[in-house]
């Protein structure tokens, strides 16, 4: 009773600062003799150009309550502000007759404000009864060197960080040392949680969706920091795999001496878990940085070995699925909610401002919306993966599904239609419609009107005027595009080798048109011929790779016609870049591996889920993101771990 | 001082700059350039004067009149920051015993 009253006003206390923590920045400065903010007006907007960093937010949105709602309104952060311009109104701007309105948020203060709020969420976990090794002095040394690695990175990435941080001195080696107090004072905090909730946090994973951790104004995630102490971690327990580190080793020292040239990225959506140049100190650092992050996200899989509950866990998809939409869609509808999500939940990129997420585009296509999400795709493979869940789970205790929970599928089913990801459609559907096999294959009719209606469905989704192109067509589009898009100045090495083994004939140009022919009704011709036209790699990239998680090079060495960013859309065609044939050869190869011994222990619903996330994969960029790697990973993981009954036996 | 120093509080060297031999001329007085943005600099007091060129920016900043209350200021918020991280941090390992998070 005691300790439940005293667990009670713990959870009040963290309560308490987490509020705090939550209110007081945009307070900053109401006290000061500031002049009374005014209201902004498309005919003059001097006072606030002339008035910078004087008041606060709070004042503004008293002073002016339409800017919280109407869609005109855009709060936008400004990293490169004053520690004492935090939460207070840095500029406005008008630009095509919608308000820009700047907010001051220091980056050092936003490291310790955010790591504090999300490092206080991870403490509301309950402590789990694993047997670690963990002491304070552990601690202290786990979390100097994780300071230590992400102190290299942002001096490695400095040109990235001169644009985020004021009046920073990044060419002084000192001021180094500010950036790694703050940085291992906040990671003893975190590694301290995280260190005595490591297996319970699994079933919590889902929520990394919603919480995606990676903080404003840096190239750094959160579950960076956590997987980096758990690699040093395992280091210091001699918890690794000795192979596998030297297998990495030679790939980092392969990447680091092929080094030539220096091109910088912007990271974008991928911020927190890209590199923002290629260059020798950033390749340098990032192999670091890659080798410890593998250690630790293997320290970390391992130690939720037999941890898996399906209750936690679907409960946990689900209310990140509803979460998730709920917050995209206020977040589309109040400039200030969108300000905030950025903010609290450590987007890369702002919620969506398209406020109605059922739109068509002029020629009648469902405009894909992401809502609160980087990627619309990505978010559409998650919703997939809440259904998925939630068909095993009632399946398995076939239990009567309650209120909450039908309106939480309900809100991710529209979720899932919102995003227009009609591969996730399908794949669902067929999972459903094959598992049920025995039973519609008892009625001859039965069996008829569902492949009917499988395959209008089916090319109705791929769209009725693709499926009349002959094969000589989809077959070379991708080729095709390629060609157009290189400005034939800069031909990429990657679309000579293309065009030559097309020239050729024979087996690889037949391979290479059945990727074509795939890559068109994946609706990915155009994204994959970009990617073809900038692959420019010499021998030692092709087997090799380029470095981790590095796009500097990729984006930067060939020109193409129109520029554009668009990402591979691809993890295989990602991982190629980075890992070369040997990497990404290497991670199949240890798939098939486990997938074969393993074999017995997986049913139906076992095989769905690693066809499911392995199509992704493919035409996807999910592994891109700090959310999309771990949950994936561990779902894989734990699919060939857990015991059937445990995961997948209904 | 530092060139670094110049260039932050000066602006860029200006193109085919020259520097001048100023202080063995008792009677030169600094031109201002109509292309250069008055700016001001501050001495380590606190005292400040507006310079119009570039040359006249430099030989100043050049002699100590590089303080930046801004910079300063900066400073010390980004230590007071420092100092409430380290705090709290001393006191959860001093108590650490008593409150386990």
């Amino acid at each position: 009773m005691k300790k439940r009253v005293f667990r009670n006003k713990k959870i009040i206390f963290k309560g308490v600062i987490i509020l705090f923590l939550l209110i007081a920045p945009w307070f900053n400065g109401i006290f000061s003799d500031a002049p009374d903010p005014q209201k902004l007006v498309q005919e003059d907007m001097s006072f606030y150009e002339v008035n910078v960093c004087k008041i606060s937010l709070f004042e503004f949105l008293i002073n002016d309550p339409s800017s919280i709602f109407q869609d005109h309104y855009h709060f936008r952060y400004n990293n490169y502000s004053a520690v004492g311009c935090f939460g207070k109104i840095s500029g406005a701007t008008l630009l095509n007759n919608e308000f820009y309105i700047s907010i001051g948020t220091n980056s050092f203060v936003n490291i310790v404000v955010q790591l504090t709020i999300w490092t206080l969420l991870f403490s509301l976990i309950t402590k789990d009864q694993n047997k670690l090794k963990f002491s304070n002095n552990l601690n202290y040394i786990t979390s100097f060197m994780t300071a230590g690695v992400f102190t290299l990175l942002i001096f490695a990435e400095k040109t990235y960080y001169a644009k985020q941080f004021y009046l920073f001195d990044m060419d002084d080696n000192a001021s180094y040392l500010y950036i790694f107090s703050i940085l291992f004072v906040l990671t003893v905090f975190l590694s301290e949680i995280i260190m005595r909730r490591i297996s319970s946090l699994s079933n919590y994973l889902p929520f990394i969706f919603l919480l995606l951790g990676v903080f404003s104004g840096y190239n750094i995630s959160i579950y960076s920091i956590i997987l980096i102490n758990f690699g040093f971690y395992s280091f210091l327990n001699k918890r690794f795999s000795i192979k596998l580190n030297v297998l990495m080793i030679i790939f980092s020292y392969i990447w680091i001496t092929n080094t030539q040239g220096r091109f910088s990225f912007d990271p974008d959506k991928l911020r927190g878990f890209t590199s923002t140049s290629y260059e020798f100190m950033t390749i340098l650092a990032s192999s670091l940085f890659f080798i410890i992050l593998i250690n630790g996200l293997i320290c970390f899989l391992q130690n939720t070995r037999g941890y898996f509950n399906l209750k936690i866990f679907n409960t946990s998809l689900l209310t990140t699925g509803f979460y998730l939409i709920s917050l995209g869609i206020m977040g589309s509808n109040f400039p200030i909610i969108n300000f905030f999500n950025y903010y609290y939940f450590g987007q890369q990129k702002y919620g969506v401002t398209l406020n109605n997420p059922f739109a068509f585009d002029q020629y009648g296509l469902k405009i894909p919306w992401r809502g609160f999400y980087p990627s619309a795709e990505s978010i559409g493979e998650f919703f997939g993966l809440v259904v998925f869940f939630s068909i095993i789970y009632f399946l398995k205790n076939k239990s009567k599904i309650n209120k909450i929970e039908t309106f939480y599928l309900v809100s991710i089913g529209f979720g899932l239609y919102f995003t227009n990801n009609r591969s996730v459609i399908i794949s669902l559907m067929l999972i459903i419609l094959i598992f049920y096999r025995d039973k519609l294959m008892k009625s001859k009719i039965l069996i008829f009107t569902t492949l009917l209606l499988s395959l209008i469905f089916i090319i109705l989704t791929i769209g009725l005027q693709n499926v009349t192109y002959p094969y000589s067509f989809s077959s070379g589009y991708l080729l095709e595009l390629a060609n157009k898009y290189s400005d034939g100045y800069q031909v990429s090495e990657g679309l000579k080798f293309a065009n030559q083994i097309n020239t050729n004939g024979g087996v690889g140009s037949i391979l290479f048109n059945l990727f074509s022919f795939i890559a068109f009704y994946l609706n990915r011709s155009q994204i994959w011929a970009y990617s073809l036209g900038r692959y420019n790699p010499d021998i030692s990239e092709v087997l090799f790779g380029s470095g981790p998680y590095n796009f500097a090079k990729h984006y930067a060495e060939i020109n193409l016609l129109p520029e554009t960013l668009l990402l591979p859309h691809s993890t295989v065609l990602s991982y190629l870049l980075f890992f070369g044939l040997i990497g990404l050869f290497g991670l199949i190869f240890l798939l098939i591996y486990n997938v074969s011994i393993n074999k017995s222990k997986l049913n139906y619903f076992g095989y769905s889920l690693i066809i499911y996330l392995v199509l992704n994969i493919i035409k996807n960029d999910s592994m891109l993101y700090p959310s999309g790697i771990i949950l994936y990973t561990y779902l894989l993981y734990t699919t060939f771990t857990e015991t059937e009954e445990n995961i997948f036996k209904l | 001082m530092e060139k670094s120093t110049v260039i932050r509080l000066c602006g860029e060297y200006p193109e085919n700059f020259q520097k001048l031999e100023i202080l063995s001329d008792p009677n030169f007085v600094f031109k201002p350039d109509q292309n250069y943005q008055t700016r001001k600099v501050w001495d380590i007091e606190g005292n400040y004067v507006f310079v119009n060129s570039f040359q006249e920016c430099e030989h100043y900043v050049l002699g100590g009149w590089s303080f930046d209350p801004l910079q300063q200021l900066e400073i010390s918020h980004r230590f007071t920051l420092l100092a409430i991280v380290v705090v709290v941090f001393t006191l959860k390992t001093f108590f650490n015993n008593k409150f386990k998070i």
